[in-house]
């Protein structure tokens, strides 16, 4: 992949949903090019195809019409599994409800990552390690999700989202879940990753006070993209 | 790192997790304690057959084989082994035989008082057939004397027979055969003892006789057969064997026969008690697979949005797969655990109370319960229990592997 091939590119892309016997439509005809190092808000209402637009970014959902590529490459050429590569190399997510798994502790969720990789032990917990203190959590290392607050959660959904240094984190609603005062530490958290690592980010929200810090904000409205401001760079 | 994580999802829903172990615990439990009845009984009948008169392997012209053509023709003609002597020499000399005696086959009438009834008989060497575990179980008097002189011959009657003719140890008794030339021939025996062969049917026909004196009847110095007994019942295949080619040049040809080929319902009994098993371990896997399938099904369903998070991040639909049969695998070690502990301390128990069970049907005496445990049989149905487990893990492997992501993501 060349210095200039788009992390991310959306050519036409349409996804229809069926409810019952009627097609609802998710995207329809989007065209988005995103590149490394950006910060991109996908803002829009709820409904209005946000999550639904992530997804197929990721290669979780294929679209009805038109391309996804990713790193240049089409995602419809590759199958289960190298998708299932692609998401555990270059692709960090984060969730509205933080979907930490449950009976790991805070530590052993963002080591699962790394364990997916092959990484061996000594450098798996030297990496976790290093994540959890990156999201200022090393003293809740040991803590499973249930004995955690919900900034805290968020935060360790953030370190198992980047301890594999991915090419690009997609955040869905990351501070829907979250009061002001721990929306306001995730938004500056995810910010400072952005500046310091390099890391692409990809989040989609309603939440002004993400899209006030985003350098490029892609508004989408009922499936359509209505606006677009800013570069996407830091 | 999946076995831990399958170990720590089982404790989510302890109570769900603790049905399955007690489902799986009590099917190693029926199949552990009926294996271990089924072992017993097996070892009594073997014993009681071997022990009971036929000892470990027979030694016999082959002409003589019952359902032969040759048996056939040689109907109402005296036993046909005249060298018995060297053939039961010739056993001896192997370290694996304990001992090695003659016997004969012989049938006609006993008359007592004014009563007559017709008798098998088997002539013995009461020496040689102690040498080799082989003791009449007495009901009264006492067994046969080592020897037989002319005129003080003796018999064990069996206890069917003896009520039948009003005989009492210490009676006389007189045994009539038909000879070779087709006359008749005739003893006085001194009833020793009254016997039991552990058969009613058989208790109604059977004496013993010491083999002196049915030569004497039947005016021969042949035997129909030597029966050998082994230290070691292990070993009947190789001493089998070694007889085989050591009387390879015998004239008449000799068959060397185990004791389970002379004992053909000893093998219907086998056959039975094994068909139970099979259809007990059948209906043990299908209600332990039905249980928990549905255990690890919900527990699946339940997870949906976690799977499709894992696979988001990366974890492969191999990788799932192997966590759910870890998961079954867990489900399978642990309560195949509790299972063999409760099985053997059962075992333990019911061997402690020395229950007597009803005889069986054409047995004569009661039969204790008791169970005999191997090792063996724990670790198959330990292993037993795994498979069912696995087969059990199949709907919710199939579940994982037709999940689409973005549908788990939204499962709530």
């Amino acid at each position: 992949m060349s210095a200039d091939t788009p992390l991310v590119e959306l050519v036409g892309v349409t996804r229809r949903f069926r409810q019952g016997d009627a097609q609802v439509l998710g995207v329809s005809n989007v065209d988005i090019t995103l590149h490394g190092g950006e910060f991109v808000v996908v803002a829009g209402p709820s409904g209005s195809g946000k999550s639904t637009l992530l997804h197929l970014m990721a290669g979780l959902d294929d679209p009805d019409d038109g391309t996804v590529r990713f790193g240049g490459t089409d995602l419809r050429t590759l199958d289960d599994g190298a998708r299932a590569a692609l998401r555990r190399r270059s692709i960090g997510f984060v969730f509205q409800a933080f979907n930490l798994v449950p009976v790991l502790s805070a530590y052993e969720n963002v080591e699962y990552g790394l364990w997916l990789n092959g990484v061996s032990g000594a450098a798996r917990k030297r990496r976790a390690t290093e994540m959890l203190e990156a999201v200022g959590l090393a003293h809740r290392a040991s803590h499973r999700p249930d004995h955690l607050s919900g900034g805290e959660r968020q935060r360790v959904a953030i370190a198992r989202a980047l301890v594999n240094a991915p090419r690009v984190v997609f955040a869905d609603e990351p501070t829907a879940s979250l009061d002001s005062a721990t929306a306001g530490e995730i938004v500056r958290l995810l910010v400072s990753l952005n500046q310091t690592q390099g890391t692409t980010f990809v989040v989609a929200t309603h939440d002004p006070r993400v899209m006030a810090v985003a350098p490029r904000v892609v508004s989408i409205v009922d499936g359509r993209l209505a606006t677009t401001t800013g570069t996407g760079a830091p | 790192m999946l076995p831990l994580i399958a170990l720590r999802n089982l404790l989510r829903n302890r109570r769900r997790t603790a049905l399955a172990l007690l489902v799986v615990a009590a099917g190693v439990t029926g199949l552990l304690l009926t294996a271990g009845f089924i072992r017993y009984s097996f070892g009594g009948l073997s014993t009681a057959i071997v022990e009971g008169g036929l000892a470990h392997l027979e030694l016999i012209p082959a002409a003589d084989l019952g359902g032969s053509p040759a048996a056939t023709d040689r109907l109402g003609q005296p036993p046909g082994l005249a060298d018995w002597p060297a053939v039961k020499q010739q056993a001896e000399a192997l370290p694996e035989v304990r001992a090695a005696g003659a016997v004969m086959q012989l049938s006609g009438m006993l008359q007592h008082t004014e009563r007559s009834a017709p008798f098998v008989g088997i002539a013995l060497e009461p020496a040689r057939m102690r040498a080799m575990g082989i003791v009449p179980r007495l009901r009264a008097g006492q067994a046969l004397p080592d020897t037989a002189e002319p005129g003080r011959d003796h018999a064990l009657v069996g206890q069917g027979l003896a009520r039948a003719l009003q005989v009492a140890a210490g009676d006389v008794v007189t045994a009539m055969v038909a000879t070779a030339d087709g006359g008749l021939d005739a003893v006085d025996l001194t009833v020793s003892g009254i016997f039991t062969t552990g058969l009613q049917e058989l208790d109604a026909r059977v004496i013993q006789v010491h083999l002196a004196t049915a030569q004497r009847l039947l005016g021969t110095s042949n035997a129909t057969s030597v029966l050998v007994g082994l230290h070691d019942p292990a070993t009947i295949a190789a001493v089998q064997s070694t007889l085989r080619a050591g009387l390879a040049a015998h004239d008449p040809p000799m068959a060397v026969l185990g004791w389970e080929e002379r004992a053909p319902f000893y093998g219907q009994v086998r056959g039975l008690y094994l068909g139970i098993f099979v259809f007990l371990g059948s209906i043990v896997a299908l209600l332990v697979t039905l249980s928990t399938a549905n255990t690890l099904l919900m527990a699946m369903l339940e997870r949906t949005r976690e799977f499709a998070v894992l696979l988001a991040i990366g974890t492969t639909r191999v990788q799932l797969a192997l966590l759910i049969l870890c998961e079954a695998a867990w489900i399978a070690v642990l309560g195949s655990a509790l299972g063999c502990l409760a099985g053997g301390a059962l075992a333990a128990a019911i061997n402690a109370l020395h229950v007597k069970m009803p005889p069986p049907p054409a047995a004569a005496d009661p039969v204790d319960l008791a169970l005999v445990m191997a090792g063996s049989d724990f670790a198959w149905a330990a292993l037993f229990m795994g498979a069912v487990l696995m087969v059990a893990a199949i709907p919710p492997v199939i579940r994982i592997w037709r999940l689409r992501v973005v549908d788990g993501l939204a499962f709530v």
